[in-house]
């Protein structure tokens, strides 16, 4: 039972790591890290309280 | 009891190897020194990188992104037409991979916001237990704000910019105020006259968390954190893990009473599958039987630190560290 468990455990760490790559390289094409560089190079106004 | 554990684990190499790394990854996420000085934030091509913490990248000296912030940006819109474009692929992959390789180590070593707390909680006072029917339910106000404040309202919303609304940055996120308003209002004197009832609200928000750390051990981790909410999702099956051997265990109970996140550690066999821990490794070192290990789970370490054992210790412990 133990052995399953583990089996299922490593299984599911396998998949998440998949889904994990996937969605990065996916991002990646979509121009995501670009969009993130855009806001996070200036300076939020939101997250500082200003507004 | 509790208060024998709390100085004899404050004092063991063990923590003091977590607070170094603690140091450490703050400089790290926050090295861009010119930022303090009146200079332009970082601008390059780093920040496109989604940093494991929470840490604002407004902040003069943040080299990455918030994986919070950068969530809801993209979640937000405003960049492309089609829902394609307002799905986090990229953030959230990152996420993901952060939750399955560390899970909340990534709380218990590396949030700078986590060391503040750490340290805030160090002042000499009085502290609070909550009782368990009140902190119970308020372990889960942090998955509530992980799921309206990150991921509802940003994508439901229209800010004056026609964008989402990055409720949990503009509207709580102490971690913002602290490294983010502060020092940018400090270094530009000419945001402080744009400072208004909003940066009010944060430093309300800022003001209760740091009293709420001085009181209650990780209290922004344990009731507000939605960072901490998604990787405890992993707990069960991130790579680096809390292991109680049921065959050592002697019931003394100093894994939990040192606990800053309260997990009974003596109710897990096994893994230590909380999604409350944050890996701190506070059990295993004040651990006199030694039946608290962390690693990886290809490595297991022993822990019990033999300067914080009980005199009954044996000197199996010393040679298994």
């Amino acid at each position: 039972m133990e052995r399953l468990s583990r089996n299922k455990a490593r299984s599911a760490r396998i998949l998440i790591l998949g889904l994990a790559a996937a969605g990065i390289l996916t991002g990646m094409s979509l121009g995501e890290p670009d969009i993130i560089l855009h806001k996070a190079v200036i300076l939020c106004l939101e997250c500082i309280g200003i507004g | 009891m509790s208060g024998m554990h709390r100085d004899r684990i404050n004092g063991c190499p063990g923590q003091h190897r977590r607070f170094g790394v603690q140091l450490v990854m703050t400089v790290l996420f926050n090295g861009y020194l010119k930022g303090f000085s009146g200079e332009r934030i970082y601008s390059g091509n780093l920040k496109s990188l989604c940093v494991p913490v929470l840490n604002c990248y407004a902040c003069p000296g943040a080299l990455g992104s918030c994986p919070v912030g950068a969530l809801q940006t993209v979640i937000g819109g405003g960049h492309g037409s089609g829902i394609l474009s307002r799905i986090p692929f990229y953030a959230l992959g990152s996420l993901m991979l952060f939750g399955i390789l560390l899970g909340r180590l990534v709380c218990g070593f590396c949030c700078p916001f986590g060391l503040i707390q750490d340290l805030l909680h160090r002042i000499p006072h009085r502290k609070i237990k909550l009782p368990e029917r009140i902190d119970h339910p308020l372990r889960k106000l942090k998955y509530i704000i992980l799921a309206v404040l990150v991921l509802l309202i940003p994508a439901l919303s229209l800010n004056r910019a026609g964008v989402g609304v990055p409720a949990f940055c503009e509207y709580l996120c102490p971690a913002g105020t602290l490294e983010g308003g502060i020092p940018s209002l400090l270094a530009h004197p000419e945001l402080r006259n744009l400072a208004g009832a909003l940066f009010g609200w944060k430093a309300l928000v800022l003001a209760a968390v740091v009293i709420g750390a001085v009181l209650i051990p990780r209290f922004f981790c344990r009731y507000l954190c939605p960072l901490g909410a998604f990787y405890g999702l992993f707990s069960r099956l991130s790579l680096y893990q809390i292991n109680r051997s049921e065959d050592r265990c002697s019931r003394c109970g100093a894994c939990s009473a040192v606990c800053p996140m309260t997990v009974d550690v003596t109710s897990f066999s096994g893994f230590v599958s909380s999604p409350e821990c944050i890996r701190c490794g506070r059990c295993r070192d004040v651990c006199p039987e030694g039946a608290v290990t962390s690693g990886w789970l290809v490595n297991d370490k022993a822990g019990g630190c033999v300067s914080c054992s009980s005199s009954g210790g044996t000197a199996d412990r010393s040679e298994r560290r």
